[in-house]
């Protein structure tokens, strides 16, 4: 019987390790990056999987060889050792450097993230959360939010290509989440407070989803984030705001 | 019952009953009934992510009939909901701590019952109303609680938000609140109990570790409810008298600290006990002693204590401060270590053991299969970079179902086939047995493994219909396959309950120490009588004591044979 | 309590079950505090606080204070008494300032909700009748224990441990009011 164990418990395993080898084929693994924060997200994802495969590997493998090899009717030694501090010093210092490790060379990336916030002043939009859409507020021809001048949008806010871009996030009930899988990018809007998230993203149209449960709706509050190439951009805007000047009637696009 | 006295009547033998024993199977029978709610709503959840907005089978036309079976956005917020606060305040906490510390404390202590049998009964007598309470909501105004497990305010405290806001809401408050009494008194009973009751010659580092691993449970439970329970108070006095503590005017965030305060603990409360039932079944299947006794109570020493200093790893995108949130990162990957430490030592049992390949045993080393997948998948929510990607996804569902399902999950059934024997005098069917373990082993992975994938595609939980989004919309395929999986996992959960009719009336009789093991519980009559022990005991040796050399009488029981005059 | 204690000699430590016990609940009482203690010093540094802007009358308060700790001080000499008399004595009086205690902090309740100033007026409010009230619950407890258990020691002639006990607890009560009056009377 040990045998038949032993290789339920390699069938285990290997399903583990096949799973993660082949659902990147399929499709079912991260979606192409378009964001700054993408490289670097992802390169430490893929490092972090390959400590976790390593230790996966090595734990399952003397689980599966003890099974098969001490199995009542075997005929392997036995040992009645319950101690032995030079193997416990191993496997205590070996994963805590591992760890420390990890931990350190994540600090870098969560510094660019949330530690060098660029610029102060207006934002580009303000992004109004609310059960269950988005509204976009734009600060106009003077550059400031808050003023006669400021132009909405529903649904999708649009930013420039290649260039640091800061929203402001606001919620007007309930707690929401800015989630842009393609920037790898995700931001609690917390009622009574303005948070600020930035991103350098590619030219594209992109989902943005409500990623903290805020009602029945939660599942359809879909949003889109459309950033174009800068003169396009530019365009884009001024339109949008003489549109806004001349009292029209401001369209999504 | 062995007792000559008189025999207590029905009311006091089984429902209003002082023995440890009894209100601990009333805990394990109460759970099992609870289950049914928990594990119906995620079938129901699995059965919307598979074939969304279409006619749910078998319950669908009672439930739905407006729509003709077809579930509605509001219910499925509803099934998250209460699955999760089902399962994890009626299902496994319950059963962790109220099962297996009311029926084993005392009997492997070598003590006739607990130090307060009548708190005892109390705290299990808290648990059906704070049940009904829950189960209440679905018949108050606007339906059952649907703010999640989590009840982030705004939205939980707010009275128009949710449908479940007008009433169900405080009906959830009200069960979470009476349950947390009811744990709180369960625990300051476990403890003193422990500390007092031990039997002579028991010193602490004589203990078996799943009684190790109960006291430092009901430690955390003490240290950390009172804080929930603070959080709740001010989450009901928002609602019911429009206090500004969790609403825009006041901090969201105040509730998020509050709740993960206690809420991380919580899954050491559930984990620590499987990991102690686990040490003890390796050790007493494996014939040979727990490796490294003292670093394993050192480690789950460690893990209750940096429990307390991890809350903040689940608010990383809370928009927290990310100075307080490199801290929190830190300390969260601390915590693997010890944890790390204890699956190096399970393993270290195993070598030069001699394995009898027992359906508890086979659970025990699922256990350390599942946690080591189940923790090591915890690696990526560590990293504040990655959380920020994978916060809300799947890949937490993944994880942490690796961890109560695979692990808590997992050594309860351990510790089910183990004890079974001790509490009822028979066996259960090992055939049977062995055929429930390797279906739930692998079927486990099927439901949870192919989550990881799918949040690291970005798939998020508690959305009804994630393919509304074209990023997601390729993801029907594995949700297909996870779904298929779960309707066989629960299905081959029958084998178990068969196994259990079968052997409550058939199974093979069996003396007090059927496993040949040492500590103290093993000394009592199968099943044990009231007063659990006939004789007194004094405890000579630690539990652990096993020699795999020898393949007869490789065992030394803790207590001295002769018994004192 | 403590009944199944059957082996003569255990291997515990020498304190009495219920006394370990009420300790260890003390321990938890103590966090539920600090977790509604530090929610509101949470929300004022999030916040800010306009304070009870003279709303409250410290003098009041104070007195209030002062019999609470009265009757902790009459807890302890009932605790003390020899005979039953005195120990009846010092058990009305002990019930009696803690009721008054009770009473002086409906009254203010009153006078606050007559003033318009209710638990939504503000942040601040929020706070003080949540912990007020709270404290409230454990004052009402606490006065029900020491009638029952004192009833009982009356009887009996003697203090036994459990009213002891549930002194332990009523001098706890009081120290979480000093804490409280300090925090949202004189902060």
């Amino acid at each position: 019987m040990r045998r038949v164990w032993a290789l339920l418990f390699a069938a285990f395993a290997a399903l583990v390790v096949a799973s993660f080898v082949h659902a990147p084929e399929r499709g079912w693994w991260l979606p192409e990056g378009k964001s700054s924060f993408a490289p670097s997200t992802d390169a430490l994802i893929r490092t972090i999987l390959w400590v976790m495969g390593a230790f996966f590997v090595l734990t399952l493998g003397l689980l599966v060889l003890f099974i098969w090899r001490q199995g009542d009717g075997s005929n392997a030694a036995r040992s009645d050792k319950s101690s032995d501090h030079r193997l416990e010093l191993i496997w205590t210092v070996v994963p805590a450097g591992v760890l420390v490790w990890l931990a350190l060379t994540q600090m870098d990336e969560w510094k660019a993230m949330k530690f060098s916030t660029p610029g102060a002043g207006e934002p580009i939009a303000e992004v109004w959360a609310s059960q269950f859409d988005w509204r976009m507020r734009h600060p106009g021809a003077d550059g400031r939010l808050g003023s006669a001048d400021d132009w909405e949008s529903p649904y999708e806010v649009v930013v420039p290509a290649g260039e640091e871009v800061r929203l402001r996030l606001r919620s007007r009930d309930v707690i929401h989440s800015f989630f842009v899988p393609a920037f790898r990018l995700k931001q609690d809007i917390v009622p009574g407070r303005a948070i600020s998230v930035w991103f350098t993203a590619e030219a594209g149209e992109y989902d943005l989803v409500c990623a903290e449960l805020c009602g029945w709706g939660h599942y359809k509050m879909a949003g889109r984030v459309r950033v174009l190439p800068p003169e396009e951009y530019q365009a884009f805007v001024q339109r949008q705001n003489a549109l806004q000047l001349s009292g029209a009637e401001v369209s999504g696009r | 019952m062995s007792d000559s006295q008189a025999k207590p009547g029905w009311f006091s033998s089984y429902v209003w009953s002082l023995d440890h024993k009894t209100i601990g199977i009333q805990f394990l029978v109460f759970s099992m009934l609870m289950l049914v709610f928990g594990l119906a709503s995620s079938l129901a959840i699995r059965w919307q992510l598979a074939w969304p907005w279409t006619q749910m089978p078998v319950v669908g036309r009672a439930l739905f009939p407006e729509t003709g079976g077809v579930p509605t956005p509001e219910f499925y917020t509803v099934l998250f909901t209460i699955h999760g606060s089902v399962m994890i305040f009626f299902v496994v906490i319950p059963l962790l701590t109220g099962w297996l510390g009311n029926y084993l404390i005392p009997l492997m202590i070598g003590a006739g019952d607990m130090a307060f049998p009548r708190l005892n009964a109390l705290s299990f007598w808290l648990m059906p109303p704070a049940a009904i309470a829950m189960l209440a909501g679905f018949w108050s105004e606007g339906g059952a609680a649907s703010a999640g497990w989590t009840a982030y305010p705004p939205l939980s405290t707010s009275v128009t938000t949710t449908a479940g806001g007008a009433g169900g809401q405080t009906w959830w408050l009200v069960s979470i609140t009476l349950s947390g009494i009811a744990s709180t008194l369960g625990a300051i009973n476990y403890i003193t109990t422990i500390v007092k009751l031990r039997a002579p010659g028991l010193d602490w580092f004589r203990l078996p570790l799943t009684v190790w691993a109960l006291f430092i449970a009901a430690i955390l439970q003490l240290a950390g409810l009172p804080v929930l329970t603070a959080g709740g108070l001010m989450q009901l006095s928002d609602r019911l008298f429009e206090t500004q503590f969790f609403s825009a005017q006041g901090a969201p965030i105040l509730w998020q600290h509050l709740f993960w305060f206690y809420g991380h603990p919580a899954v050491y409360v559930v984990i620590l006990p499987a990991m102690g039932v686990v040490s003890d079944v390796l050790s007493v299947h494996a014939r040979k002693g727990v490796f490294g006794y003292r670093p394993m109570v050192y480690s789950m020493l460690a893990i209750a204590g940096l429990g307390f200093l991890v809350w903040g790893h689940h608010m990383f995108v809370s928009g927290m401060n990310p100075s307080i949130a490199l801290a929190f990162q830190i300390s969260t990957t601390l915590i693997a270590l010890p944890a790390g430490v204890t699956v190096c030592h399970g393993l270290a049992t195993l070598w030069g053991s001699r394995i009898r390949f027992t359906a508890a045993m086979l659970f025990a080393l699922g256990f350390v299969a599942l946690f080591v997948t189940g923790g090591l998948s915890g690696l990526w929510l560590t990293s504040t970079p990655v959380d920020v990607y994978v916060h809300d996804t799947y890949v937490v569902v993944g994880h942490f179902h690796y961890i109560v399902f695979g692990g808590s999950v997992f050594g309860l059934f351990a510790a089910f086939y183990h004890w079974f024997p001790k509490m009822t005098g028979r066996m259960m069917h090992e055939g049977l047995g062995k055929l429930h373990f390797a279906g739930t082993f692998i079927l486990t992975s099927g439901v949870f493994l192919l989550m990881h994938q799918i949040g690291i595609a970005g798939m998020l939980r508690r959305t009804a219909d994630p393919y509304v989004y074209e990023s997601f919309a390729h993801l029907r395929e594995p949700n297909l396959l996870i779904t298929v999986s779960a309707i066989l996992l629960a299905l081959w959960q029958l084998l178990f309950f068969v196994n259990i009719a079968w052997s409550l009336r058939a199974g093979r009789r069996v003396g007090a120490n059927p496993w040949q093991a040492n500590s103290l519980e093993w000394e009592a009559a199968s099943p044990p009588g009231h007063g659990n022990f006939s004789r007194a005991l004094v405890v000579e040796a630690g539990p652990y004591e096993y020699q795999p050399s020898r393949t007869e009488g490789d065992n030394r029981p803790q207590a001295r044979t002769i018994s004192a005059p | 309590m403590g009944g199944a204690v059957t082996q003569a000699t255990l291997s515990g430590p020498r304190i009495e079950p219920a006394r370990l016990a009420l300790w260890i609940f003390l321990a938890s009482e103590a966090l539920l505090f600090a977790g509604l203690i530090g929610g509101y010093l949470f929300l004022a540094t999030a916040r800010g606080y306009a304070g009870h802007e003279g709303a409250l009358s410290v003098p009041m308060a104070r007195a209030a204070t002062g019999l609470l700790v009265a009757s902790s001080v009459c807890a302890v000499q009932m605790e003390r008494a020899k005979a039953r008399t005195t120990l009846l004595r010092w058990w009305l009086a002990t019930l009696l300032l803690g009721v008054a205690f009770l009473g002086l902090q409906i009254h203010e309740y009153q006078v606050l909700l007559e003033a318009g100033i209710a638990p939504n007026s503000s942040l601040y409010w929020s706070g003080f009748f949540l912990l007020t009230a709270v404290h409230g619950l454990h004052v009402l407890v606490g006065l029900m224990a020491l009638f029952w258990l004192g009833s009982d020691a009356v009887r009996d002639g003697q203090a036994g441990l459990k009213l002891e006990l549930a002194c332990v607890y009523w001098h706890f009560v009081d120290v979480v009011w000093i804490l409280l009056f300090a925090l949202l009377y004189l902060a």
